[in-house]
This record gives C-alpha cells, sequence and structure tokens, in this order.
C-alpha cells in the first residue's frame, strides 16, 4: 500500500467549537427541558414521595415507610401482573416486527409510487382513529357474535364460539394493530437508506433474491428492526386504554393495576406499581440500546 | 474472437433513448473504453452488458453465446461499481468471498482463492477489516479483486476511480492495466476522463448522444477524429472554419482568409467548406516554425504557464483566428511574453479538414 493511499484514511484533526453556539443550543432546548421538568420529573418526584405513604384502612397517612415496597414484592399478585405485563409486550413486540417486516420490505421494493403511497396510508390508518374508537371496534369484531367467531364457525373449525374477547388475545391483537405503523417506519427507513449499488453487486456477484435479503438486506436493516421493536415493546407495556377495554378487567397489567390504586386512594402501592413499571421501561430501552450497537457494528 | 458483441442494440427510459442502435465488438482480452461525456449512455451499455439494465432492441452476446435477457446473477460477467458497492457489514475477506460462496464453491477452495486475490493487491493483512476502515484507494482494489475473484469472462469497470484524487488515480490506472495483462481477462471501462481512456485502452469507442462516434485504439482516435466532437473531446484543438480550395488525391488545401494550407480529410469531404483541426502541441514557433510548409508570422496574446507545457494564444498578424499552441517547458524551447512577435506554422499532416458545421465549435483554452 502507498504513502498516497493511507493518509485519505487519516482521521482529520477536529475544529474547535466556539462556545457562544452552545448557549444557542441550551436556549433552543429551553421549551422541551421546562415541559419535562414541570410534567414528567417533578410527578416523577411527587410519586416517589407517594410511595413512602402508608395507606391503612382506606386513609393515607403520611410517613417515611417501605410498607407499600414489602407488600408489592411480596404479594404473588403482583408477581402475576408483572409476568402478564411483559409476556403481552413482548408477544405483541414479536408479531408486530414478523408481520412488519415483510410489510416495509414489499412497500420497499414496489417501485410504483402511488401504489406505495395507498399503501403506506393503509399502514397508518390504525393510528388516525381514536384508541377508544378502535378498541369498541375490535370489541364488535372479536366478540362472541362478531366476525371472527362466525367465520371460525362457519368454516366448521369451532363448534361454539371462541373465547376470545376479554382475554390476553384480545388484547394483544389490538396492540399489534396500533403498533404496526410504528413497527413498519423505522424498518422502511433503514431499507431506503440501504445503498441500491449494493443490491446490483449482490446479483452482479451471482446471488438470487433469497442470498441478497439474508446476507445484505436483513443485516443492513436490523437496526430498523430493532427500533421499532423498542417503540412497540415500551408502548405495549404502558398501554391502558387498549388493554381495559379489551381485556374487560380480566386482564391485568401493571397500567391498569396503577389505575385500580389510584381510583381506591392506595397511592403508595401506585406509585410503586408506576416505578417499576418505569424501570422496566428503562431496562427495555437499555437492552434495545445495547442491541442496536451490536448489530450496528 | 470477440467477447462481448451488441448488436443494433437501443435501450429508451420512457421517451427518452438512452443508447439508440449501437452495434460494436470487444476482442477477447482486450482493455476496451467506452468513452464519452456524462449522459452520452456510456454507462446505461455497460450496465445492460452486466444484466443490470434490460435491453429494449437488439443482441447481446458475451463469449459468443446470446445474453440478452439473461439475468445478471447468471452471466459470465462482473462489474467493479462507481462508487465501488463493498457490503459494509462486512470483512474484506467475507466481501471477496461472496461470490465464490454464491456459486457453491467449497470453504478450502474459498479461502485460498480469497488469500490469492487480496494477495495481488497488497491487502491481505487487512482481511478481517470491513471497508469502513479502508482508504479510497483500497476499497477500489478490494471493489476490483471482488469482481476478478470469481474469473469472469469480462470485467466491467464502471468509473471505478472517479471518486478518488489525481495522484492516487494515476497509480490505479497503472495498476489495472498491469493486472489486466496478467490475468488476461477483458476489460470493459466506462470513463469520462479521455486522459485515462488514452492511457490504458486497446481500444476507444467514443460515444455521444446515445451513439457511438468513433472506435479505434487511442491512437488512431487521437490523431485522425472524423467528427468534430471527437476532436474537440479528445485532446485540445483549434478548429479554424475553412473552405475548401483545391482538392487532389494527395489530399485538400483549404483557407481561412489569408491562411491557406493543406489539410488530411478525416472524413468524406463532400461539401465547399468544414473545418479544420490542427492540435495545441502541433504548432511550432520560433525557430522550430522554420521551413515548415505552412509558416505565417503572429502577436502572443496570452501566456498560460501550466507545468510540463506552457500554452499561448496567438493572433495571427495577417488576420487569421486567434490559435492556441503548446509548446514543451523544457530548455529547448524559448519562452515568449504576451506582446511578442514570433512565427509559427505546422507541418501539413498536423491539420485535419473534417466536414460539418463550421460553427462546431469554439476553440476551448
Amino acid at each position: 500500500m502507498t504513502a498516497a493511499a493511507d493518509t485519505l484514511a487519516e482521521p482529520r484533526p477536529r475544529v474547535p467549537q466556539r462556545r457562544r453556539r452552545r448557549y444557542g443550543a441550551i436556549l433552543l432546548l429551553g421549551p422541551a427541558l421546562i415541559l419535562s421538568l414541570y410534567a414528567l420529573i417533578l410527578p416523577m418526584l411527587v410519586f416517589l414521595r407517594y410511595s413512602f405513604y402508608r395507606f391503612e384502612r382506606g386513609r393515607l397517612i403520611e410517613d417515611w415507610s417501605f410498607d407499600a415496597y414489602i407488600d408489592f414484592f411480596t404479594d404473588p399478585f403482583y408477581l402475576q401482573i408483572g409476568l402478564e405485563s411483559l409476556q403481552i409486550a413482548l408477544t405483541v413486540t414479536v408479531i408486530s416486527v414478523l408481520i412488519s417486516y415483510p410489510l416495509a420490505y414489499c412497500l420497499w421494493r414496489l417501485n410504483r409510487p402511488s401504489l406505495q403511497k395507498w399503501l403506506a396510508l393503509i399502514i397508518f390508518s390504525p393510528i388516525m382513529v381514536s384508541v377508544v374508537v378502535r378498541s369498541y371496534g375490535w370489541q364488535v369484531v372479536l366478540s362472541d357474535q362478531g366476525v371472527v367467531n362466525q367465520v371460525l364457525l362457519g368454516l366448521g373449525i369451532f363448534s361454539e364460539p371462541a373465547r376470545i374477547l376479554y382475554t390476553a388475545l384480545a388484547v394483544i391483537i389490538g396492540l399489534v394493530h396500533v403498533f404496526l405503523p410504528f413497527a413498519v417506519f423505522p424498518m422502511y427507513s433503514s431499507m431506503t437508506r440501504l445503498d441500491p449499488a449494493l443490491r446490483e453487486a449482490a446479483y452482479d456477484l451471482g446471488a438470487g433474491w433469497f442470498s441478497f435479503f439474508w446476507r445484505i438486506a436483513l443485516p443492513r436493516t436490523l437496526p430498523g428492526v430493532i427500533a421499532g421493536a423498542q417503540v412497540c415493546f415500551t408502548l405495549a407495556l404502558g398501554s391502558f386504554v387498549t388493554a381495559s377495554l379489551l381485556g374487560g378487567g380480566r386482564v391485568q397489567v401493571f397500567p391498569i393495576e396503577v389505575y385500580r390504586a389510584t381510583a381506591e386512594i392506595n397511592w403508595p402501592t401506585a406509585s410503586v406499581a408506576n416505578l417499576v413499571l418505569l424501570i422496566l421501561a428503562i431496562v427495555s430501552v437499555m437492552i434495545f440500546s445495547r442491541l442496536a450497537r451490536l448489530v450496528e457494528d | 474472437m470477440s467477447d462481448v458483441e451488441l448488436i443494433n442494440v437501443t435501450k429508451r427510459y420512457g421517451e427518452s433513448v438512452a443508447v439508440r442502435d449501437i452495434s460494436f465488438t470487444v476482442p477477447a482480452g482486450s482493455f476496451f473504453s467506452l468513452l464519452g461525456p456524462s449522459g452520452c449512455g456510456k454507462s446505461t451499455t455497460l450496465r445492460m452488458i452486466a444484466g443490470l439494465e434490460e435491453v429494449d432492441e437488439g443482441t447481446l452476446l458475451v463469449g459468443g453465446k446470446d445474453m440478452t435477457n439473461v439475468p445478471a446473477n447468471r452471466r459470465p460477467t462482473n462489474m467493479v461499481f462507481q462508487r465501488w458497492a463493498l457490503f459494509p457489514h462486512m470483512t474484506l475477506y467475507e466481501n471477496v468471498a461472496f461470490g465464490l460462496q454464491m456459486e457453491g464453491m467449497k470453504g478450502a477452495e474459498i479461502k485460498k482463492r480469497v488469500t490469492e486475490a487480496l494477495a495481488m493487491v497488497g491487502l491481505e493483512g487487512r482481511m478481517s477489516d470491513k471497508p469502513g476502515r479502508l482508504s479510497g484507494g483500497q476499497m477500489q482494489r478490494v471493489a476490483l479483486v471482488r469482481a476478478l475473484v470469481k474469473r469472469p469472462q469480462v470485467l466491467l469497470l464502471d468509473e471505478p476511480l472517479g471518486a478518488l484524487d489525481l495522484k492516487l488515480r494515476l497509480q490505479l490506472q497503472r495498476e489495472l492495466k498491469t493486472i489486466q495483462r496478467e490475468v488476461g481477462i477483458t476489460f470493459v471501462y466506462v470513463t469520462h476522463d479521455q486522459g485515462e481512456a488514452l492511457v490504458m485502452s486497446d481500444q476507444i469507442a467514443v460515444m455521444h448522444d446515445g451513439g457511438i462516434e468513433q472506435l479505434g485504439p487511442p491512437r488512431e482516435i487521437y490523431d485522425r477524429p472524423r467528427s468534430p466532437f471527437v476532436a474537440d473531446f479528445i485532446g485540445g484543438s483549434n478548429f479554424i472554419p475553412v473552405d475548401v480550395l483545391e482538392r487532389s488525391d494527395s489530399g485538400l488545401t483549404v483557407g481561412h482568409g489569408p491562411l491557406a494550407f493543406r489539410a488530411e480529410a478525416l472524413n468524406e469531404p463532400d461539401g465547399p467548406s468544414g473545418i479544420a483541426c490542427v492540435r495545441y502541441e502541433r504548432i511550432k514557433l520560433g525557430e522550430f516554425a522554420r521551413g515548415l510548409p505552412s509558416q505565417w508570422t503572429a502577436k502572443v496574446r496570452d501566456v498560460a504557464f501550466v507545468g510540463a507545457v506552457v500554452q499561448y494564444t496567438l493572433a495571427p498578424e495577417n488576420g487569421g483566428p486567434e490559435l492556441i499552441a503548446q509548446v514543451p517547458y523544457d530548455s529547448v524551447h524559448p519562452i515568449y511574453a504576451a506582446g511578442d512577435t514570433v512565427d509559427f506554422g505546422w507541418e501539413d499532416a498536423a491539420a485535419g479538414f473534417l466536414n460539418g458545421r463550421a460553427e462546431a465549435r469554439a476553440p476551448a483554452p
């Protein structure tokens, strides 16, 4: 290798930035900082404080006690809620990714812009409808007399209506439907960033479509898959409306438990459940970021 | 024996015609260049040979077999892409091995071939690096061996040196030519850089507006351009609008105002007028002009020092068109200053006559 070629690879020295630019940046961040301080950090601190209160015979007692924590972590009921929450979120994530990736791939490979536009619109449609309306829609579809059961009965797959509504399955179906666009678009955008010459190079070197997909497209778009999965997982973990309307009180997840405890003025328990939910979300984000770094390397 | 043959090939994009009815053959084992300005159809032609673009009309043969409708992954051709298109998530080894794995070759054989190939360009020590850690020149070399390792019948190169700086480009030109001679594979090379094409090619096809203007070895293209476009695109030429004064078996006598000189007809000299082209470096100055059949006097209007050569803009004293002369910068040729009066002239063989519109090109400095 020659000297001329090697010097090309040398990193350029960093140009020192002027300090004034940093103040400007803080100014731009101002509104967001104030909003998150007021609407996120302060309430969190208040929650933290409440978690040390005691709740006895329907009354709140101001205190510094770990009662709520001990209750929460020793009661198998809460462990059950935790497991169910994680299980639903994980299932929703896996199904969303499995449905979204082929969809995104198809959207990307379509070279008809008009068709692409319509498909994108259909994919986006779930978030154009309010979550409450959408959930009631699913209630109708999934009920004992709903379309799904009529088809299953009509085809003779089941002899009596399958119980779908007010089960974890209904919640999962509802959530997958909402999260589809959130999963498709990170994947789609990672695909559009793929250099078209890589595809030509792969074909030119003798690859068929599967080899191209498996060896080039999939590895190059994994960051998009992880981003989509992360969004699905965290949103699913915190979903309340879908879980309560399609779960009908029979599907117990963290947000519903927080809501129930809050309604009973059992603020210490609500706070602890909420903090656990927050920690779960943070841990999952960390895991996903680590994964993202792993595949991007 | 030819490795690539195009017969009346046409390519359209909607209404516009990218390549119109071209036919040519590439001799086996030769270095063949498609040269032309951007938009002339040279890359499209190359991509049709690769199978990355469909042929709309005509027939395409590679190695004597009809490849017109054979997909890219089943053609005995491999391509070096403009920006190399190395797989960024794979190591150099994996990049070069990819094409062999696609052939279903066994692991041990792949290892041997890949190692050999990377050693050929001095990168065997970087096998487990990813392309992102390489310099432009190194990436170019990897792209070259990734295609060559498949031992294609024809190697296609789409301006592979375009993204590199000048020094490195010159060095890689020599390397490419050497490698081509060693492996003996037919190279079809696309470039807009006439210098590059002249240095490396056995044959050059000059393309313009979707068609082939002229096809021949570099010196023939340079010395005997058959159209004003080719004369202008390759090298530097003075274009003098002239009338044909006299025709004879040995050539023509042409004139522009007071300048009258003999010229060789480069295309069919049937019209009464056309343009004469004289290469910058064919115009001799001062004592070197003495005794030449065509000789006049001019005032030096402008001097440009280029490095290896000095360019003078001359205004002939008897009122001819302004001409550019280029003389070597050495201890033999004297240096003139603007305002000097100098004799100039050229040999009979230096002037060519092209039948064509006289206003075709203005001389570009």
